[in-house]
């Protein structure tokens, strides 16, 4: 399969095979697994990120308010001395 | 929910039995392709239950399909949790680091502490070249020795051609072979 000599390409081989056992998932880490898919789906019947994607166009809306609260909160100008800048509406 | 062929209701136990058809049929290669594409052995644990856990929500649609259309579903959702995955990863800038999953096995084979410390280093060594092949390299490589999948099998699972996924195994090894040093200790 490769062009290098093929004591390395063994030797390549078997380091790897080495190391592929102790990544493969153990008997007890694939019934664990198992158990907690079937454990969370009965603990979480609502797929929230579905809901959340789904309720879209109501939800973007919280994203706006809350990402122009943090605009006024983060207002560019400096207050006088220590007190902080507090925007309003200047009426005319 | 009725089964495909007999067209009698399933019951929780028969729901509990498909699910294990597939969950047996694929876990290690899923394992292995976001163990690949992640690098990252914890995450890989993660997006592999993330992964069942929408294949359990979805067995009313999977069970109608072929074994290879059902093994096309899993994948494509595989897929589609890693770019997930990497765009959120993009967002934090967290790269993985967790691999380097100490060997849990012990190494019968040593015949010493000092080679069993210079067994464990030379793993550890593997383990870093791995992770710095690219992901393209890396996933290929992890699904041929810890999936144990072939080549074709490979290619089918990423799309790719049989000849391609041949070529990026023999690079894949080369560079490893390059970056542990072993064609210098051979000719030394």
């Amino acid at each position: 399969m490769t062009d290098m000599p093929e004591p390395i390409s063994t030797e390549l081989s078997r380091l790897l095979a080495d190391w592929a056992v102790t990544q493969r998932l153990s008997a007890a880490e694939v019934a664990r697994l198992r158990a907690n898919v079937l454990a969370a789906d009965a603990a979480t019947p609502l797929d929230f990120d579905w809901l959340w994607n789904l309720m879209r166009p109501v939800t973007a809306l919280l994203d706006v308010a809350e990402y122009s609260g943090r605009a006024v909160r983060q207002w560019p100008f400096a207050g006088e001395g220590d007190r902080p800048y507090t925007p309003y509406l200047q009426l005319a | 929910m009725s089964d495909p062929y007999t067209g009698q209701a399933h019951g929780g136990g028969d729901r509990e039995a498909l699910f294990d058809v597939l969950y047996n049929a694929h876990h290690q290669t899923l394992h292995a392709y976001f163990l690949g594409r992640t690098n990252d052995a914890d995450l890989a644990l993660d997006l592999l239950q993330d992964c069942f856990l929408r294949a359990w929500r979805s067995l009313a649609s999977v069970q109608d399909l072929s074994d290879e259309r059902r093994r096309a579903w899993l994948f494509s959702v595989a897929r589609n949790l890693v770019i997930d995955q990497h765009r959120r990863r993009a967002t934090r800038n967290a790269v993985g680091d967790a691999l380097a999953r100490e060997a849990s096995v012990a190494d019968s084979t040593a015949a010493g502490a000092e080679s069993q410390a210079e067994e464990r280093e030379r793993r550890r060594a593997l383990d870093l070249a791995i992770r710095r092949l690219p992901e393209e390299l890396r996933t290929v490589l992890v699904l041929q020795v810890v999936g144990e999948r072939n080549s074709t099998e490979i290619g089918e699972l990423l799309d790719r051609p049989a000849g391609t996924v041949r070529y990026q195994l023999a690079e894949a090894r080369r560079r490893l072979a390059q970056d542990l040093r072993l064609m210098e200790v051979r000719s030394a």
